[in-house]
């Protein structure tokens, strides 16, 4: 009776039942107060317990109460296998590698042709795999095992084949596998499992995995911590566990572990120097671990320093330079560093130089011991003469060129008005300088249409609402007169009127590439206006305080501003592993590339050829998956179009991976499934049966059986004789 | 007859010349401030709240030129004036605001024209012009505290950096030696609002000869000197604000604080 489920027959289901039993109750207490004056005890018992049965007889009448179940009917199923081919799969025990356990065991099976099974091998995916020639050409290689994903993917599908017993064949290693989240129905096949190497534990240490922080910054303490493990023999074993930088041993600790072999170290070290850093965890190899490739595990650290160094120089006080100034100083990660000239040589201080807070201005200090240490130098209005900085300018040349920043703001003692024709400044500067001369007047800066994507002077979510912006901002006053716009060089905004002697227009921001570095010439003083609006203006603030913040991540290479990006699906691929690439290719003006041909390829280089040629979709868009190199180390991968790298991403192959990394079986899980299909655990592949012996019939619906107990003739008939029976009692006691 | 002519034409020549070479310094040190307009020129701007029009225009005057002379900063030498409640108020960051007596409340739009300013970034020195008398000051704390209820006026430390963003000062003075200490409102980070009721303008004021307007009391000259480098140090730290707290001067300032001043 337990798979039995019933239901009302009655027109209006529980709703009629409720008032119908309601109304029929109500009924029964109208009989029962008319029997009160009944003075004989046993009668009025009598008819009250004969008139309630009557009622539910005819209740249930009403009802319609119809029982049904679901029935099924066993046929022959069909045989699935499901073989792990994962790289843990290639591991050695005692006897032997588990591949060739499993070869053995798919050609004894093959031996026998009663049965035609349905294979599939996992790891990475899962997909359909030819039972013919199987045995020659099983070579586990997959960077993963996921047993509930597979087990997913084989039942969905065999619901439509009729399966009747499935075979797993797998070593277990799959710590995230839980039997009891897997979604067996009634229609399941018999899962049998067989736990490679169950019957040969395997003796390791290892390191099951890295946590560290991507980015690192110089002088500021990071922390790796390291999850590790250890099984077999070996868990009796201490277990040293060492960092390394390069190739120097930086520390080594001792792992407490717990009752299970598992525990964590944590190593905090300090980077000294900017670029990438990889740190090797490593576990010293015992003599009797059968997994020594798990021992040692990188990580890959991109150090910067914690704020961007910004160096600002002023030639002198003004409202533009005091709004840039609060702006980068509010900026929590920008380390500013600004000198102004506060007095000139023909200022009169009436003061001695003590009564006055005046420092000398420390050219050689900054453009000579700690230039290289500045990540932007921004000259404001700043004329070098007075200063005798002739000498340094070429050191400013050089630093943009091997990858500084130099940003130009105008005014009457910048460009030609400080006399940079013809120096290193103007070597680097996007404008040639020009003879002297500047433009007043108010007027609108115009975003070139061209280059409305650009992220300094994007202020608005699309190109369109970009230029209405920059319509509405506040009107800007003068700006300094330059010879031309340098070839290479992009003109962002430029004046709405005036041009240049070749015909140009006046150009108000132009930024280009310089060597390494990036470079920006803003030829007006006047942005502040932007910030210190006029009473009615609506726009401006929140624009200037973007367009600084763009002007100053695009010079210093913001990897968000950048216009073309690729990334990696995760940081850490075991050798060979697929290593998913995604990516937005844009151009120099930021416009998507559309169906640009590119090309991957790997740094160090693995090959001559790329490791994959694709193009991008209309937005720009790539994405694609390639082999890891079988080398391990630190990686790049690079994309290319036309001969020229546009975007580049690192990552580390190591010699486990995550897939070597927790060689622990869960036969205890592979158990449980057994268990809930009625199948049957074999550990080892030594007493497993022939396949046809696990072969299994399936269970297929057969339809709905269904029955009404109450609506028979002898029900009807016992439920008329309950009511004559109370109406004549009633009758003869005298009631009505 | 010759000779006298000779003579009158002479000392007429004389004139000219020097009217000549004062006109040409006075337009080639202008030139500079004005190289790319007055729009964006620091422009100490006085403000009007209906007294006190010609005066307060000739502290200004003498407040944009004793700082250009002095330091490198170039204002414009004929500032203009603002009101509170006009956008007039928003051509300059730098407002002098000088009174000697009391008035009655400002409009609404004028209160709100005074909180966007300083929203804004921009910059205002109360000067209390009666140094002492209880009008104007009455009047100005009632109206500030209307405009920002949440932020008081609270005297300024004698460490801030108002007392060495140009000169090193050891406490304010004006055309009266007032109290020791001026008030400010600060917001966010920065001092927005500085009243002084030491008449630091009237140390500046000079009649149309160029002889100073008022006396100074009771320190004399020397107090006016102290007096004009206060002014000179605040349009700096409008200009600079927090500049000379940064740890490069540090040491410089240190050791000169020390040295005896």
């Amino acid at each position: 009776m337990a798979d039995w489920q019933w239901q009302l027959g009655i027109l209006g289901g529980s709703t009629t039942a409720w008032v119908i039993g309601l109304a029929l109750f109500a009924l029964w207490l109208v009989e029962l107060r008319s029997i009160r004056g009944e003075s004989d005890r046993r009668r009025r018992f009598a008819l009250a317990s004969l008139g309630g049965v009557a009622i539910l007889a005819v209740y249930l009448l009403a009802l319609q109460i119809t029982l049904f179940r679901e029935t099924f009917e066993d046929v022959a199923g069909s045989t699935g296998i499901l073989i792990d081919n994962s790289r843990s799969m290639t591991l050695s025990g005692a006897s032997g590698p588990r591949s060739d356990a499993v070869r053995a065991l798919i050609n004894e099976w093959q031996d026998d042709d009663r049965v035609n099974p349905v294979v599939y091998l996992f790891g990475s995916s899962t997909r359909g795999a030819i039972w013919s020639g199987l045995g020659e050409s099983y070579e586990p290689s997959d960077d993963e095992t996921n047993i509930r994903e597979a087990l997913d993917y084989v039942l969905a599908k065999g619901a439509d084949q009729d399966l009747g017993s499935l075979v797993v064949i797998t070593d277990g290693s799959d710590a995230s596998f839980r039997a009891d989240t897997l979604a067996l129905g009634s229609g399941a096949p018999v899962i049998h499992t067989i736990v490679v190497g169950g019957d040969d534990p395997i003796d390791d240490q290892a390191i099951v995995s890295l946590h560290a922080d991507t980015t690192a910054y110089v002088g500021v303490p990071a922390v790796i911590r390291a999850d590790v493990r250890a099984v077999g023999d070996l868990r009796r074993h201490e277990l040293r566990v060492q960092l390394w930088h390069e190739s120097r041993l930086e520390q080594e600790t001792i792992a407490e572990l717990d009752e299970a072999g598992r525990g964590t170290v944590a190593f905090e070290m300090t980077p000294q120097r900017i670029g990438r850093a990889l740190y090797r965890v490593l576990i010293p190899a015992a003599s009797n671990d059968e997994v020594p490739q798990n021992n040692n595990r990188a990580a890959l650290l991109r150090v910067g320093r914690e704020r961007l160094r910004a160096l600002l120089v002023a030639g002198r006080p003004s409202w533009d330079v005091r709004f840039l100034r609060d702006f980068l100083k509010r900026d929590g990660s920008i380390d500013l560093v600004s000198f102004f000239i506060l007095r000139a040589a023909a200022d009169l201080t009436a003061a001695p130089t003590n009564e006055l807070a005046l420092i000398p201005f420390p050219t050689d200090e900054l453009f000579r011991e700690h230039l290289g240490s500045f990540d932007v130098v921004i000259f404001q209005n700043f004329d070098y003469a007075p200063y005798e900085m002739q000498t340094y300018l070429p050191r400013i040349r050089d630093y943009v060129h091997r990858g500084g920043s130099f940003l130009m703001i105008g005014g009457d003692r910048s460009f030609a008005e400080g006399r940079y024709a013809g120096t290193a400044i103007e070597e680097i500067l996007p404008v040639k300088v020009g003879a002297p001369g500047v433009l007043k007047g108010s007027y609108r800066a115009e975003v070139n249409k061209q280059l409305a994507r650009h992220p300094i002077v994007a202020l608005g979510p699309d190109p369109a609402l970009t230029r209405q912006t920059w319509r509405m901002l506040p009107a800007l006053h003068g700006a300094n007169m330059v010879g031309a716009v340098k070839e290479e060089a992009q003109v962002l905004l430029r004046h709405p009127r005036a041009r240049l002697r070749n015909g140009a227009p006046l150009p108000i921001l132009v930024v280009s590439d310089s060597g390494r570095g990036r470079v920006a010439a803003m030829t007006t003083d006047a942005s502040w206006r932007w910030r210190f609006a006029a009473d009615n203006a609506t726009v401006g603030s929140d624009e200037y305080e973007l367009f600084w913040d763009r002007m100053i991540r695009w010079l210093t290479r913001d990897p968000l501003l950048e216009p073309a990006r690729i990334s990696t699906d995760r940081e850490r691929y075991g050798v060979g592993g697929d290593l998913v690439v995604s990516g937005r290719l844009r151009d120099d003006s930021y416009r998507p590339m559309k169906n640009a041909r590119v090309q991957l390829h790997f740094q160090p280089a693995v090959d001559l050829e790329p490791v994959a040629a694709l193009s991008t979709d209309q937005d720009g868009e790539l994405q694609t998956t390639v082999r890891a190199p079988v080398e391990p180390g630190a990686y790049e991968i690079i994309a290319s179009v036309d001969g020229k790298d546009v975007a580049r991403e690192v990552f580390v192959v190591e010699e486990s991976g995550d897939e070597l990394a927790d060689l622990e079986a869960m036969p205890e899980e592979l158990r449980a499934v057994a268990d809930r299909t009625g199948g049957r655990v074999f550990l080892g592949t030594g007493d497993v049966p022939s396949l046809s012996e696990l072969a299994s019939t399936s269970r297929r619906a057969a339809g709905l059986v269904s029955k009404q107990p109450l609506s028979n003739p002898w029900f009807i008939f016992f439920t008329v004789l309950l009511l004559g029976a109370t109406w004549v009692l009633r009758r003869r006691w005298g009631r009505r | 007859m010759p000779g006298v002519f000779g003579v009158r034409w002479g000392r007429l020549l004389l004139v000219l010349t020097c009217f000549s070479v004062s006109l040409v310094s006075l337009v080639s040190l202008s030139r500079r401030a004005a190289a790319f307009g007055d729009a964006t020129a620091v422009e100490i701007v006085s403000l009007n709240v209906g007294n006190g029009g010609d005066d307060v225009r000739n502290v200004t005057e003498r407040f944009a030129w004793e700082v250009r002379k002095r330091s490198s900063v170039e204002p414009i030498l004929e500032p203009g004036r603002a009101r509170l409640d006009k956008a007039s108020l928003f051509r300059s960051p730098f407002v002098y605001w000088r009174g000697s007596e009391e008035f009655p409340p400002l409009s609404e739009e004028a209160i709100e024209g005074l909180r966007k300013y300083i929203h804004r970034g921009g910059f205002i020195l109360i000067d209390d012009a009666t140094a002492g008398a209880e009008g104007f000051d009455r009047a100005v704390r009632r109206e500030l505290l209307r405009a920002f209820p949440a932020l008081p006026l609270k005297p300024i430390s004698a460490d801030h950096t108002i007392y060495r963003s140009f000169y090193l000062l050891q406490r304010p003075v004006g055309r009266v030696q007032g109290p020791s200490f001026l008030e400010g409102i600060t917001y966010g980070d920065r001092i927005a609002i500085v009243y002084s009721r030491h008449d630091v303008g009237g140390a500046f004021q000079r009649d149309r000869l160029g002889a100073w307007s008022q006396a100074v009391v009771p320190g004399g000259e020397a107090q006016r000197e102290r007096a004009i480098r206060l002014g000179v140090n605040l349009v700096l730290y409008a200009l600079c604000t927090d500049y000379k707290d940064d740890q490069v001067h540090a040491p410089f300032i240190m050791r000169r604080r020390g040295s005896g001043r």
